[in-house]
């Protein structure tokens, strides 16, 4: 996924194209008189890559333009950006046509329209880009907001405009406006490659394993504090069981084992026996066996009544389907009749392996549908009657079950001595209730280590996850890429020759500067003289990062736009023209910068591609064979044909 | 892979046969191209025809279509990503059904299939006869088959919407 400028392109109001071809993988450069529409060509590509603000230069240009093109090339795939002019004073247009799969520029406008937004084409760019999914979650406590790199964050990298490449104070692109700098540092990791592809996925992992392991330990602390308050809470069981008569007063049991084994036996179910020597409540027995009956049959009976209702349902639900059938099929009553040879095809007359259906077969499904239809409703009414005899019959028993319990209920009433019993049974049965209780948890906690494993495994899955999250292990991996960055640099720095070349230099992230470490202490560019250095260390800040992103095949066009990187021999004002390589110190110095941005796009061997507007031409085989562009005698960006015909 | 439309009619699994029978597929294509036709001077190019039921029968993707066919598809296509990774298995699945119903439609001179497209053939169907019976279901499709149909004539290019789809052209 190398993303690299094929071509860019103007459309005039009256529907002609002109256009700028560039090479793949090489060095390009446009050479020309100053205000011919060198630097337009930078803020084309900016501005058709979704940003918000139109910056080309007011004039001849805005004037004249309707729409700015560029048309980029993804491993061969041509992509075609088309962005309406907002015209002259204007700031931005949301009028963006997007073609992909596109092999040359079209010819005209005409069938231009607005297909996407600048937010939806910012999306399809990333998305084209590679870039994974991901986000940057600052440090605790910054008030910032996490940040997902895109698109829009990728381009920063690869544009130097004429007032940028030799600012002192600002390495990148945009980085003197409010938020660039904070986003171009916080998406730095991703595209340095420190963070990996999947870390997204990780971090949400991460968050999840950890969510469910704080309830996992919830679970197990409450356990816990069941059995260690243990002294306490089986001592208050033991008095509770004695005072309703459970356990005997005179037991004292004596080890932990004992006393669970008292209360075990103190909780064991117990009969529920009524004084049997009492005539007035001799057939309690009785009723007690009649209610249970009762209740086995009543059970019975609501199961089989339960079969029947979703016997019914499923009734109900063939009912459906077969009337979605029926609706689809019933398309067949469109048709006039039927046609001739159903087994033929209609053109080639060929005979078809496989006949398509004719109307009269689509019909007899119809038909069949239909009567499956009726064959159901028909079966239904003796489903519902068994269903209502089935109710009837339930109603009749828990008529029986409510006489038997008030039967129980008269007897009890009848006996005072009785009731005392039952209270003192319900006491019992409560305290039992609570020793039972509190057993079942001790032995799940002894007996079942299935919360304290899953508990040490979410600890294990956390950590794991932890050390691939880790903070620690992003700083250094971003310190490696860093690293390799500030060698490069160094290297660079030293075939141009700079000042302060033969120090490490290294690319400061918290600043977004180049820094030279001298004997004296760390030199920051700003602190630098000489705008032939400032240049010279964007240029090769610039080469040193995208030969990393090469290298990690980062999602990062494979592109670096330069606007006049020789203003500071010659200014923008001095049209230097032609020069040779070697007359005197200016000459050299702007030789070897060109010389090497050649090299570069070489020794990378097509992967990277470099786009130079410029005023110097220098009097050497390889630049003339670097030139895509020469505009000067009257040749420029805009055609005069165009101003003309205003 | 064999699937159930190389078989004949009443070899067929009765309920597949039944819901994608081509008298309906093909009342859904038929109201697509009408659609077309009835907003734009031109044929519907074939290929289009192919993305129409898988669109408009899942109801996923049913739902998740716009209301207005003013929409640019592009638009449309970055919000929906994940929704549109299903549709080329789709395309693929429903293909067979598309190609029978066309089939369908061209035997009883319903539709014509030029070079340069597909157009209402000589005895065009009654689409606005009353039909002997329906479901919400099935009201819901033809109107998301009428709508394609108007929204595919509002884009400017049917390689696009083909391509944003990931289908190949």
């Amino acid at each position: 996924m190398t993303l690299q400028l094929r071509a860019i392109a103007i459309y005039s109001h009256t529907g002609e194209r002109r256009e700028v071809e560039f090479e793949l993988g090489r060095l390009n450069i446009v050479t020309g008189a100053s205000k011919t529409g060198k630097s337009a060509l930078l803020d084309i590509v900016d501005f058709c890559w979704g940003r918000d603000e139109c910056t080309v230069a007011e004039g001849e240009i805005r004037r004249s333009v309707k729409w700015f093109a560029v048309l980029f090339d993804n491993d061969g795939e041509g992509i075609f950006i088309a962005r309406h002019n907002p015209g002259p004073g204007g700031r931005g247009a949301d009028h963006i046509y997007f073609e992909r799969n596109i092999d040359e520029l079209p010819a005209s406008a005409s069938h231009f329209l607005q297909n996407v937004t600048a937010v939806a084409l910012r999306s399809h760019l990333s998305q084209i880009l590679g870039i994974a999914e991901n986000l940057y979650v600052p440090e605790p406590g910054a008030t910032r907001v996490p940040l997902s790199a895109s698109a829009s964050q990728a381009i920063f990298f690869s544009l130097q405009a004429q007032d940028e490449i030799a600012n002192r104070r600002l390495l990148f692109h945009r980085q003197g406006e409010q938020h660039i700098p904070v986003a171009i540092k916080d998406t730095l990791p991703y595209f340095l490659g420190a963070m990996e592809e999947d870390y997204y996925l990780k971090q949400r992992r991460y968050n999840e394993a950890r969510a469910r392991l704080r309830r996992l330990e919830k679970d197990l602390n409450e356990l816990r504090a069941l059995t260690t308050n243990a002294t306490t809470a089986t001592e208050a069981l033991l008095q509770g069981a004695k005072k309703v008569g459970l356990v005997e007063a005179d037991v004292f049991p004596e080890t932990t084992e004992e006393l669970r084994g008292v209360l075990r036996g103190a909780s064991a179910p117990r009969e529920f026996h009524y004084a049997k020597t009492d005539d007035a409540a001799s057939d309690l027995a009785d009723l007690e066996d009649r209610r249970r009956l009762i209740r086995g049959q009543l059970m019975e009976l609501r199961e089989e009544h339960a079969q029947f209702v979703r016997l019914d349902r499923e009734a109900t639900d063939f009912t459906v389907e077969a009337r979605a059938q029926e609706a689809r099929l019933a398309s067949i009553g469109l048709i006039a009749s039927e046609a001739e040879g159903h087994e033929s095809c209609p053109l080639c007359e060929s005979k078809l392996a496989v006949a398509v259906p004719s109307v009269s077969q689509i019909r007899e499904s119809l038909r069949h549908v239909g009567q499956q239809l009726t064959t159901v409703s028909r079966d239904r009414p003796r489903l519902q009657e068994h269903i209502a005899s089935l109710e009837v019959q339930r109603a009749e028993l828990e008529e029986q079950q409510r006489t038997v319990q008030r039967d129980i209920a008269t007897r009890i009433a009848d006996n005072e001595r009785l009731r005392i019993e039952q209270d003192l049974f319900t006491e019992q049965a409560r305290v039992a209730g609570r020793i039972g209780y509190y057993l079942e948890n001790v032995q799940a906690i002894q007996e079942d280590n299935g919360l304290r494993l899953a508990v040490a495994r979410g600890r294990a899955e956390v950590a794991e996850l932890e050390k691939a999250l880790d903070p620690e292990a992003l700083n250094e991996r971003i310190a490696t890429a860093l690293s390799l960055v500030g060698r490069d640099l160094t290297a660079y720095a030293q075939a141009l020759q700079l000042e302060h070349g033969d120090n490490p230099l290294r690319l400061d992230r918290k600043n977004l500067t180049v820094v030279a470490d001298t004997d004296e202490g760390a030199l920051a560019l700003s602190q630098i003289g000489s705008g032939e250095n400032w240049v010279g260390y964007h240029v090769a800040a610039h080469l040193a990062l995208h030969r990393l992103f090469r290298a990690r095949k980062r999602p990062v066009p494979a592109l670096l736009m330069l606007d006049q990187p020789s203003q500071a021999h010659y200014p923008p004002d001095r049209d230097a023209g032609v020069i040779s390589a070697d007359e005197d110190e200016d000459q050299a110095a702007v030789a070897r910068l060109y010389r090497e941005l050649y090299n570069y796009c070489e020794a990378l061997g097509g992967a990277m591609q470099i786009i130079v507007a410029d005023h110097v031409e220098l009097l050497e085989p390889w630049f003339t064979d670097a030139t895509a562009q020469r505009w000067r005698d009257g040749i420029k960006l805009v055609p005069m044909s165009w101003l003309r015909g205003e | 892979m064999a699937t159930a439309w190389q078989i004949d009619w009443e070899h067929r699994p009765p309920e597949e046969a039944a819901l994608y029978n081509p008298a309906f597929c093909g009342e859904l294509l038929a109201r697509s191209v009408k659609a077309y036709c009835g907003s734009i001077d031109r044929c519907f190019p074939l290929p289009l025809a192919f993305v129409i039921l898988p669109l408009a029968l899942p109801p996923g993707t049913r739902r998740a279509l716009p209301g207005k066919s003013n929409t640019t598809f592009e638009t449309w296509a970055a919000q929906h990503e994940v929704l549109l990774s299903e549709i080329p298995s789709t395309v693929l699945a429903l293909r067979p059904v598309t190609r029978e119903a066309l089939l369908f439609l061209t035997q009883h001179k319903a539709l014509a299939i030029s070079p340069r497209g597909l157009a209402l053939g000589e005895t065009p169907l009654r689409l606005s006869s009353k039909r002997t019976s329906t479901s919400t279901e099935v009201e819901e499709m033809q109107r998301t088959a009428r709508l394609l149909g108007r929204w595919f004539a509002n884009q400017a290019n049917p390689n696009s919407i083909l391509l944003a789809m990931g289908v190949q052209p």
